[in-house]
């Protein structure tokens, strides 16, 4: 999927360089309609994208590959508010969000 | 920091942090016709500057509290591309981006690509940083 936003993957390589993704749990704050996500996810073992505009989830979710179902999900949520269990990510990514 | 103590509260011990987001600076509105760049003019986004700087006083809080050690920062470009400037507009409505855009740029913009074949490119300086999780002090 061809993003208009950084087709070269300038920013996918910057977050390869700082972060080592493989295998590890992942919470995306502000992952809007998975545009980073689906940049990396093939490499983590799970990945919640939280997400404040609900038509934005809908469309990743609608846009999630069928091998990546089992470990991509996108929520429609804020993080202020947001139940997440304590000690449950290896990485929280702030994409765009801050 | 409220958030940022929640982010910490989610983390795994050792977990880290990647935060990347637009320096808050004007990016750079281009038109690039084969290997030709012509410069339209900035993209001015003042509205979101001072956000910026209030989420890093924030950030640097946390640092500063003991909840997370900067480790590393890096700054690069990013860049937009669209075929025309209502591409650009439809893109920036269906991410809710809530900036405006001078409407003499866009004037410019639509001139310059109805002269040429080329594309629109929007250039933006970005920051992204990698902090670590620190036991809470």
């Amino acid at each position: 999927m061809v993003d208009a936003l950084d087709p070269e993957g300038s920013e996918t390589r910057v977050l390869n360089s700082l972060s080592r993704l493989r295998g590890r749990d992942v919470l995306e704050i502000g992952a809007g309609n998975g545009r980073l996500t689906w940049r990396y996810a093939e490499r983590v073992a799970s990945v919640i994208g939280l997400e404040p505009d609900e038509g934005r989830v809908a469309r990743a979710q609608a846009a999630r590959p069928a091998g990546l179902r089992d470990r991509v999900d996108f929520r429609h949520a804020d993080v202020v508010t947001v139940d997440l269990p304590a000690a449950q990510f290896d990485v929280v990514l702030f994409s765009w969000s801050i | 920091m409220y958030v940022l103590h929640r982010i910490h509260g989610w983390l795994r011990p050792g977990g880290r942090v990647v935060d990347i987001h637009p320096e808050p600076e004007d990016a750079r509105v281009e038109v690039r016709d084969g290997t030709r760049l012509t410069f339209v003019g900035p993209y001015q986004r003042a509205a979101i500057y001072q956000n910026i700087h209030a989420a890093r006083d924030a950030l640097a809080k946390t640092v500063g509290a003991g909840l997370f050690a900067r480790e590393r920062t890096v700054r690069f470009e990013v860049v937009y591309h669209f075929d025309s400037v209502d591409a650009w507009l439809v893109y920036r409505a269906e991410r809710g981006t809530s900036t405006e855009v001078d409407p003499a740029l866009l004037a410019r913009a639509r001139d310059m690509l109805a002269k040429t074949p080329g594309e629109l490119l929007i250039r933006e300086q970005m920051r992204a940083t990698r902090y670590r999780r620190r036991l809470p002090p």
